[in-house]
């Protein structure tokens, strides 16, 4: 019956292999899943000594396998039933416990079945139906060790991140120059100020998340302020494009839907046909000096001669003012452009020449783009012609061309000039101050009727330079402080004598003593070529006086139709 | 643990001679036969439920020819009177000419009684019989007199002609430790049947064992030793039978109206162990309880109105809790996994 003491003791060690496995599944899953939970929640945490949950399994396993033992007497009774002993086992069983005999029968066939016990047979079964719970606490346990944590260093070194090079938001911030609309301007301008403050955040240090959303933000902003274009305008396009068939500068100019590259390129092409016009004018000449010199006409030929001369000295110097135009893109106004188509159709002089012109655009090049465009803005308000500014100050300084230092020293004396003008003027409109008119008066004297031009031109220094500007006799007119002081005396400043025509062109001086205030109603006039006083105007002479009050009298004064409109403004000014 | 060799041999022997000597006479009827040995070694007493010329009778009378015990008969009918069961003083006369009261003992006074019919009788009458089978005494007259050892009742029931009968109570029926039912033969048993006794020779029984070898097998029946999860198997199955008990079972609280009692549990118990003895083995197991569970519980069940009016059978209602009540309890069935 030893061999029934064995079996007891396997039964019961079964038994509790079986509790310790049924109990562990579900502690080792439950706590399984908090710790990966937990794992996820924390990534820093360590995972190792979680382990030591799995030990719960077995201890609650043990536990209950203590409380839950059956007795004796029912595993004998278990393996009664297993062994198929017909009660034999547990009678002899219970009869050694009571000290009773055992029935011989009865104790045989408990032996016998004994003999023939398989542990197999009978050992209770471990696994239960519940078991695979252990198998997925296996592999939530696997997944809490392979889930990913990043180190908490790590962690914190990214929550900030800091960019020096922010060379893209500085672009950004250049983007409103570009602008095309007001309203696209706007929208750069805002978003030049985000990616400022985004520029400034990243060099401070900002976290990424939100380092990248303000990217995306602004990314967004950009696109939106694009100018979409639509099917219609595509289309449009496309056959403009395709119209353009023989200018591919204008195509791409047009393609890429970029209007001051398709200006230039109109200007470019227009200067090449009037290139090629003038040369067929001056192979015109040289074909009719040719004939007059075979004809024995020596006179005829050297006229032709000095034309077909004139001719190429005018384009020569349209196509270095083209060029400083095209150097100093700021000063593209319509003003400018008029004055370039005169240079190319009475231009004489050989002012521009290629050193100006590099000096010109290496000076131009060193001003800061806030310097171009307020000097820009200020020469259009002025409507003082570039090439003439730049041929008097050539002329009034030597005949040697200026350097680029001198005349990058000469823009900004132009741009202080501005600032205290603009100084001046706000003084005036406050009230707490103003430009000296009574100074302005002894410019005026020595000047034109532009006199006013003239008197801030003296009070800033500006020189006699300028004051042979107003021998254009147009933008002089205008008097916008770029006149020189030092004019012809009381009698003004004549408009320079026409070439080959002599004499002024038209002479405008107020009615006035030197130094009274210009009225647009008190106008003389006086005409090189004996022109009669227009009608209605008083006096007589060579300069006859208008009448106080007259109405119309510039109108009427026969000064061509394209400087009236000049010469009002500036009587009309107070 | 040691081991006595008993005489477990030689009533196995004696029990096979007995059913030989039995089955000489008999023609089949071979359950029939061990139950009503089993009444018989048990000390208890059998209830034959079957129609007339099944050999109930014959049985009786057969058995105890085989056993050398003194047979007596009595066939209940409606005027039987219990002194005609357990007897009665009479006036007797000597050569004297003196007269004395003298005991005529009735049939209860044979060591085997046949109760023929005993549903024909009166209530009155039919207790007559429960001193004796219980107490195995009668009293007449005011003296209590025993009956001899082994004293064994078998008592039949006509279930067809059930006009004019009185049905036994319930306290009388638990006196019986089987109520054993006779089936028709089959076609073999009835050739059987037929050709022992319709012939000139008759069968006779030849005597194999005696009154007191009878009474060492009932002691020893009695040691027969009984594990005690069967004992539990056995309590457990009275107590589900009974449907007031909160542990019955379902079949119980569906069908029954009253169940087994503690006379029902001794019944068993002490069943168990003959019909081991029979079997051979010097030991209860449960096949043994589940062997007698149906002679022994079906007359002790008292069916409700649900199973009288779905024709369910008390046998059926047996089997079904037989069915429901597991051998070993939960604890042990929980260890198995």
């Amino acid at each position: 019956m030893e061999r029934l003491g064995a079996l007891i003791a396997m039964v019961r060690r079964a038994l509790v292999a079986r509790a310790i496995v049924r109990a562990s599944g579900p502690i080792a899953l439950a706590s399984g899943v908090a710790v990966l939970v937990a794992a996820a929640m924390l990534p820093g945490l360590a995972r190792a000594p979680w382990l030591a949950l799995l030990v719960l399994g077995p201890l609650v396993g043990i536990v209950r396998a203590r409380r839950d033992a059956p007795s004796e007497a029912d595993i004998v009774l278990h393996l009664d039933q297993r062994l198929g002993a017909g009660a034999a086992l547990v009678t002899a069983w219970e009869c050694a416990r009571a000290v009773r005999e055992t029935p011989l029968a009865t104790l045989r066939a408990a032996l016998a079945a004994l003999g023939t016990a398989e542990a197999s047979e009978i050992r209770p079964r471990i696994l239960a139906r519940s078991s695979w719970l252990l198998g997925l606490a296996a592999g939530v346990w696997a997944l809490v060790f392979v889930v990913p944590g990043p180190a908490p260093a790590r962690v914190a070194e990214e929550r900030h991140v800091r960019l020096a090079n922010v060379d893209a938001l500085r672009r950004i911030e250049r983007l409103p120059e570009e602008a095309r609309t007001p309203e696209e301007r706007r929208s750069l301008d805002d978003a030049a100020r985000k990616a400022r403050a985004l520029a400034d955040d990243l060099h401070e240090g900002m976290e990424p998340r939100d380092a990248l959303d303000r990217v995306a933000s602004l990314r967004a902003q950009l696109e939106a302020a694009r100018p979409h274009e639509t099917a219609a305008e595509r289309r449009a396009r496309d056959a403009a494009v395709e119209a353009l068939a023989t200018e591919p500068a204008l195509r791409d100019a047009l393609a890429a839907r970029d209007l001051e590259a398709l200006d230039r390129a109109v200007e470019r092409a227009a200067a090449r046909r009037e290139a090629a016009d003038r040369e067929r004018a001056r192979e015109a000449l040289q074909a009719a000096a040719r004939a007059a010199a075979a004809a024995g006409d020596a006179s005829l030929e050297r006229s032709l001669l000095r034309r077909d001369a004139l001719l190429e000295r005018r384009a020569r110097q349209a196509a270095l003012a083209r060029e400083l135009l095209e150097a100093m893109p700021e000063l593209r106004a319509e003003g400018m452009q008029r004055a370039l188509t005169r240079l190319e159709r009475d231009g004489e002089g050989d002012d521009l020449t290629r050193e100006t012109v590099d000096a010109m655009r290496e000076a131009w090049s060193r001003l800061s783009a806030e310097e171009r465009r307020r000097f820009a803005e200020a020469v259009r308000d002025m409507q003082v012609a570039q090439n003439d500014v730049a041929r008097d100050e050539a002329a009034a300084a030597s005949d040697a061309p200026l350097s680029a230092d001198e005349l990058e020293r000469r823009l900004r004396e132009a741009l202080a000039n501005l600032d205290a003008t603009g100084a001046q003027i706000a003084r005036a409109s406050t009230g707490a101050g103003g430009i000296p008119l009574a100074q302005q008066g002894a410019g005026q004297g020595n000047g034109q009727g532009q006199g006013a031009g003239n008197g801030q031109g003296n009070g800033q220094g500006q020189g006699a330079g300028q004051g042979n500007g107003q021998g254009q006799g147009n933008g002089n007119g205008q008097g916008n402080g770029q006149g020189g002081g030092d004019g012809p005396g009381p009698r003004g400043g004549e408009t320079r004598v026409l070439a080959d025509t002599g004499g002024p062109l038209v002479r405008v001086r107020p009615l006035a003593d030197p130094g009274a205030l210009p009225s647009s109603r008190v106008v003389m006039w006086e005409s090189p070529e004996g022109q009669a006083l227009p009608e209605g105007l008083a006096g007589g002479g060579a300069t006859g006086q208008g009448v106080a009050g007259d109405v119309g009298a510039v109108e009427r004064a026969g000064v061509p139709e394209e400087y009236q409109a000049q010469i009002r403004r500036f009587f009309e000014a107070p | 643990m040691t081991g006595t060799n008993d005489d477990l041999e030689g009533v196995h022997a004696d029990v096979a001679r007995l059913r030989a000597a039995l089955g000489a006479v008999i023609v089949g009827q071979d359950a029939v036969i061990e139950e009503v040995l089993i009444c018989l070694f048990a000390g208890g007493h059998a209830l034959l439920e079957g129609a007339p010329g099944l050999g109930k009778t014959l049985l009786v009378r057969t058995l105890a020819e085989a056993m050398a015990l003194r047979f007596s008969r009595i066939q209940f009918t409606p005027d039987l009177m219990p002194g005609d069961i357990v007897g009665t003083n009479v006036v007797v006369e000597d050569e004297r000419g003196r007269k004395r009261f003298e005991l005529a003992r009735g049939p209860i006074f044979g060591q085997l009684v046949l109760a023929d019919e005993i549903n024909r009788a009166t209530p009155k009458t039919q207790s007559a019989l429960l001193e004796a089978m219980a107490e195995q005494t009668v009293t007449i007259a005011g003296t209590r007199h025993a009956l001899e050892e082994p004293f064994f009742v078998l008592a039949t029931e006509n279930p067809i002609e059930m006009e004019g009968t009185y049905p036994l109570p319930e306290a009388q029926l638990d006196r019986f430790l089987f109520k054993v039912l006779v089936p028709q033969p089959d076609e073999d048993a009835l050739v059987g049947i037929l050709g022992r006794t319709t012939g000139r020779e008759r069968s006779v029984a030849p005597r194999v064992i005696d009154g007191p070898r009878l009474l060492a097998i009932r002691a020893r029946v009695r040691d027969v030793p009984v594990a005690e999860p069967i004992l539990r198997y056995v309590a457990r199955l009275v107590r589900a039978s009974d449907p007031s008990h909160a542990g019955a079972a379902p079949t119980a609280k569906a069908l029954l109206r009253y169940g087994a009692g503690v006379r029902a549990a001794q019944s068993l118990s002490l069943a168990a162990k003959v019909a081991a003895l029979l079997a051979g083995r010097a030991h209860v197991s449960f096949a043994d309880v589940r062997r007698v569970a149906l002679p022994a519980l079906r007359h002790r069940l008292i069916p409700g109105f649900e199973a009288e009016a779905d024709g369910i059978s008390t046998d059926m209602i047996v089997a079904r809790l037989l069915d429901e009540v597991p051998e070993v309890p939960a604890s042990v069935a929980a260890i198995a996994g």
